[in-house]
């Protein structure tokens, strides 16, 4: 089957193709050249003057595990306005913050996503996120895999492990749990949050294994350098929503000492103890950081205002900020020596100082990170807001005027204390397609995703041009995932099931011996019952299939 | 028919779903060893030792090919104008395909265990909770408090996994845990330590023990007035509250099911409230034991793929849910439904089906009153009330499938561990769905 999508204007930043007119030909779920001599065009789409883009790919979205489960047990009223009927092909579920994984595909589907990525997933808690995701259709997904707060790691740290048991500990995780890369959250602090820890600095030593964060940041750091994992190690840092936090955050990038790193919502610690409120903003020493570390990339975690649900396996920050939610309820877990959870009902305010000024945070560091391939779109999906919120968010990006008349708006004290208004950019067309899908493909390691060149799997987005970037990127007028359309006009046209992304870094299987008797000494489960095979991914995914991405990388940047 | 002797086999017959069975067979005979208890080796023997050429499906109790119990079955499910999927006691796979179904024909889901599990929730959905899970009660708990529960009557292995264990990661030894045992346990013998140390039991009667969760979350908040006045024994709770404060890592163990009684989420609150107000000074946290006939299993697929928990109602095209209104006793009880597809799909012992025969459906034109389609694990005796019922496939037995333990967090594998041509819960799901076509329901 061979189709041409003809006569769109190519938007390829992969590629350096900025608005080219150009036809493009997709043959069973691959963009292809063009036809072999004497084939047979099957069907041929005029999309004249449109604009045409890969498929976006959101590189940090809580769509899987427990922690969202939690959400939707708790928060029935999350979804009681936003009900989503059986119409169609499409299942009846529901959306908002929390949204049913079914809902979750059809609408980031509709919206020109045809790829998302769990970024917070517990070993021992794996296999529900890869059930969850596996009931998330059309789009693709994948997991990073948290580590830095488990015991077993924290005892090898102990006892001076050398760094090559530690990277095979670190590749027996990934392949294990069938991740594409690995989280680490507030690094030892969700462990000594169980020895009654209530806050971890980054050189503060582990009360009970006398490691300290900035030691764990960088052995992990270097443990997927050195496994060639493609995607950085994916930090949300220490202190996390703390006033004067911006501190920990430029630290934790020199503890990284050189390897790379991804620093992740970054948006949440990018604090100052400044003014009368002792809450300020630091979003320029932030941006200025990472314009002059090449090797450190970052996604925003932009708040919108409005309710939500926070989800994180940040335990010992969820529990000290339980206090701020709305409705005044929170779940907060101990997890199997392994990790924890925090799960905090929020409602951003634009009328509230704090919430006033950390949406204005999160629009200075997009605007003043220079380089858009370092910088990521999210909303750390539902934490900041939900993913919905998207359009919205570029059009704050791609319209000044815009982004003026709502920081006007917002509490008067936080927009007094904000530069925003003082900057001019405004994102280009080529820019939004970097930071939502040449970037996120690259970081990721996903060759065959994020750019419109042959080889590349037939993911494409087709939009109709407005000077309303919302509009234009609410509801594409085509998107196809593998080939097939899977939605116009923002409805959706066909279900399928996306594959599920992950890497296989190459280790020392030995270290499944102290890893089995660890396992059976401490733990309630056998290793190999925690371990997931290929064949249950490919059980679990309703038909989608099981995609392994090369571990390779090129040198250390710094 | 036999196949090799597998090894940490996980069971699916309690929410503890211990994986370190071994299971063999041979000449018909299921045999269940390694870890399991008692009770396990016998739900393995009872479904294991049914023979694959005996009768398995059945319409209105009389032995029928299973082609026949599925065109009965669809034609069933065709013409309800209200179904209710009640039961659920299925896997993971087992409750994807029932979803797809309930969404296709608009029917309402309910657990078999919805009652005591509502008491649980009622409690998160209003004021949330701090809990924990096995294993780091095994390693980390210092002061374990089981309140309203023996824990192993339904639980059997639960302290010897997480109590009683060789060498806890954070603590000198086992023996120095405190075990208290709050209301009336009737089986104290697994929570004996190795050593011989008894377990104290502060003897309650379940009709005071809500006050007794009160008395506790005063007593941790400092808020009771100085001169109280009770007959509960105020000297050995008010010495439980003294103890969880001075623990490092205090766990309040309870078991919804054996809270039963009216609006005994009140007493749970009581009890996370006050996990709450010690978590402000040491940790402590609650551990609500759960899981069993894949209660969690189907809760949370149907939580992920409809937004909301059992006593969710498909039938408006989207879902709605209401506690109160939904439960399979009501809705039965005042004849609402009129197809009801029960699923009792892991222990056999387990059917707990509704009485049906009290009423009469509204909707339904049968004088036999409204039909039920039932599902049953091999060994399960003959549904009376079943118009068809038809043996499944048991997941970790007949098939594989995916269960969620007690802690919500952990999903074991359940592995196929004999051949057998029961077809599963979610191909016969598939397979009505099929049958459905086109016709709207």
């Amino acid at each position: 089957m061979l189709t041409l999508l003809k006569g769109g204007k190519i938007v390829d930043p992969t590629r350096k193709l900025s608005s080219v007119s150009g036809d493009l030909f997709m043959r069973d779920g691959w963009i292809v050249e063009g036809p072999n001599p004497g084939e047979r065009i099957d069907e041929e789409i005029d999309i004249t003057g449109r604009i045409v883009m890969a498929g976006a790919i959101d590189m940090h979205t809580h769509i899987g595990g427990g922690k969202v489960n939690i959400a939707r047990n708790m928060l029935p009223e999350d979804h009681r306005f936003d009900p989503v009927h059986r119409a169609g092909l499409c299942r009846s579920g529901c959306g908002h913050a929390a949204p049913s994984t079914l809902t979750t595909g059809y609408r980031y589907a509709a919206m020109g996503y045809t790829a998302g990525f769990e970024p917070a997933m517990l070993p021992v808690n794996a296999r529900q996120a890869h059930l969850e995701m596996g009931d998330t259709p059309i789009i693709d997904k994948g997991a990073y895999v948290m580590l830095g707060s488990d015991d077993f790691l924290l005892r090898l740290m102990r006892e001076g492990a050398s760094q090559e048991r530690i990277n095979d500990y670190v590749g027996f995780t990934i392949a294990s749990s069938q991740a594409l890369g690995l989280k680490v959250v507030n690094p030892g602090g969700i462990s000594d949050f169980k020895f009654n820890r209530r806050a971890l600095d980054l050189d503060e030593a582990h009360s009970h294994y006398n490691v300290t964060a900035r030691q764990i940041v960088y052995t992990l750091a270097r443990a997927l350098h050195e496994l060639k994992v493609p995607h950085p190690l994916h930090i949300h840092a220490s202190n996390l929503g703390v006033p004067g936090n911006f501190q920990t955050t430029l630290d934790t990038i020199t503890g990284a000492e050189g390897f790379p790193i991804h620093l992740t919502h970054i948006q949440f610690h990018s604090y100052g103890t400044e003014g009368d409120r002792k809450f300020s903003s630091e979003a320029a020493k932030i941006a200025e950081a990472i314009n002059n570390n090449p090797h450190v990339s970052a996604d925003v975690g932009q708040i919108m205002f409005g309710q939500t649900v926070t989800c994180s396996g940040d335990s010992m920050t969820q529990h000290r900020n339980a206090g701020f939610g709305s409705p005044k309820k929170s779940v907060i877990m101990d997890i199997e020596c392994d990790a924890g959870c925090g799960v905090v009902p929020f409602k951003y305010k634009d009328k509230n100082f704090v919430n006033a000024l950390q949406w204005a945070v999160g629009l200075e560091i997009f605007l003043r990170v220079e380089d858009p391939w370092r910088i990521f779109l999210t909303t750390d999906h539902p934490n900041g807001a939900p993913f919905t919120s998207y359009p919205h968010l570029i059009r704050l990006l791609m319209d000044k005027t815009f982004r003026n008349d709502a920081l006007s708006r917002i509490n008067p004290d936080a927009a007094a204390m904000s530069t925003l208004d003082s900057i001019d950019r405004e994102y280009t067309l080529d820019e939004i397609a970097i930071m939502t899908r040449s970037a996120p493909a690259k970081i990721l390691g996903l060759k065959d995703c994020g750019h419109l060149g042959p080889g590349a799997r037939a993911d494409v987005v087709v939009y109709k041009e407005d000077s309303d970037p919302e509009k234009m990127f609410t509801a594409p007028e085509y998107v196809f995932k593998n080939g097939t359309m899977v939605a116009k006009n923002g409805d959706i046209v066909a279900v399928t099931w996306g594959d599920v992304h992950v890497v296989k870094p190459q280790f020392d299987r030995s270290i499944e011996k102290p890893l089995g008797e660890y396992f059976d000494r401490h733990l309630t489960q056998k290793l190999g019952n925690f371990k997931i095979s290929d064949d249950e991914i490919r059980d679990i995914t309703n038909g989608g299939g099981l995609r392994v991405h090369a571990c390779e990388r090129d040198g250390r940047t710094v | 028919m036999a196949t090799a002797s597998l090894t940490d086999i996980a069971c699916p017959f309690c929410g503890l779903a211990c994986d370190d069975l071994s299971l063999n067979e041979s000449s018909g005979t299921l045999t269940a060893s390694g870890g399991a208890c008692s009770r396990a080796q016998s739900v393995f023997q009872k479904i294991g030792s049914v023979r694959s050429d005996a009768a398995s499906s059945w319409i209105d109790g009389k032995p029928v090919t299973l082609e026949q119990a599925m065109t009965k079955a669809i034609e069933l499910i065709a013409s309800a104008q209200a179904p209710l999927f009640g039961g659920l006691a299925t896997d993971v796979l087992g409750m994807r395909g029932l979803m797809e179904l309930a969404d296709r024909t608009g029917a309402i889901l309910d657990h078999m265990n919805s009652e005591s599990k509502l008491r649980n929730l009622r409690t998160v959905q209003d004021a949330g909770w701090i809990t924990t899970t096995l294993s780091e009660v095994r390693n980390r708990a210092d002061v374990i408090v089981c309140f309203g529960t023996d824990v192993s009557s339904r639980f059997p292995r639960f302290f010897e996994r997480c109590v009683w264990v060789e060498k806890p990661m954070f603590l000198e030894d086992s023996e120095h845990r405190q075990v208290i045992l709050i209301g009336e346990p009737k089986n104290l013998a697994s929570a004996i330590s190795p050593k011989g140390q008894q377990p104290e039991v502060i003897a309650i009667a379940q009709d005071r023990l809500a006050e007794a969760a009160a008395l506790m979350r005063g007593l941790v908040a400092g808020s009771l007035p100085n001169k109280i006045k009770t007959d509960l024994p105020f000297e050995a709770l008010q010495s439980v509250a003294e103890r969880l404060q001075a623990a490092h890592y205090g766990v309040i163990v309870w078991a919804a099911a054996d809270l039963d009684w009216s609006h005994a989420e009140l007493t749970i609150q009581a009890l996370t409230a006050m996990i709450g107000t010690l978590n402000n000074t040491t940790r402590c946290a609650g551990m609500p034991l759960g899981g069993s006939d894949g209660d969690f299993s189907s809760d949370a697929v149907m939580l992920w793929q409809s937004g909301y928990p059992f006593r969710t109602s498909l039938a408006s095209g989207t879902s709605q849910y209401d506690p109160v209104m939904h439960s399979t006793e009501r809705i039965v009880a005042e004849g609402e439904t009129d197809c009801v597809l029960w699923v009792a799909g892991l222990d056999p012992d387990r059917i707990q089906v509704p009485n049906l025969r009290a009423v009469t459906s509204r909707h339904s034109a049968s004088a036999k009153g409204c039909p039920m389609i039932a599902l049953t694990s091999a060994g399960a005796d003959l549904v009376s009330e079943a118009a068809v019922q038809i043996t499944v496939a048991t997941p970790g037995v007949d098939t594989h499938g995916y269960l969620f333990r007690a802690d919500k967090v952990v999903t074991l594998p359940l592995r196929k561990a004999i051949q057998r041509s029961y077809p599963t819960v979610a191909e016969i799901a598939q397979h009505i769905l099929v049958g459905l076509g086109d016709k709207a329901c």
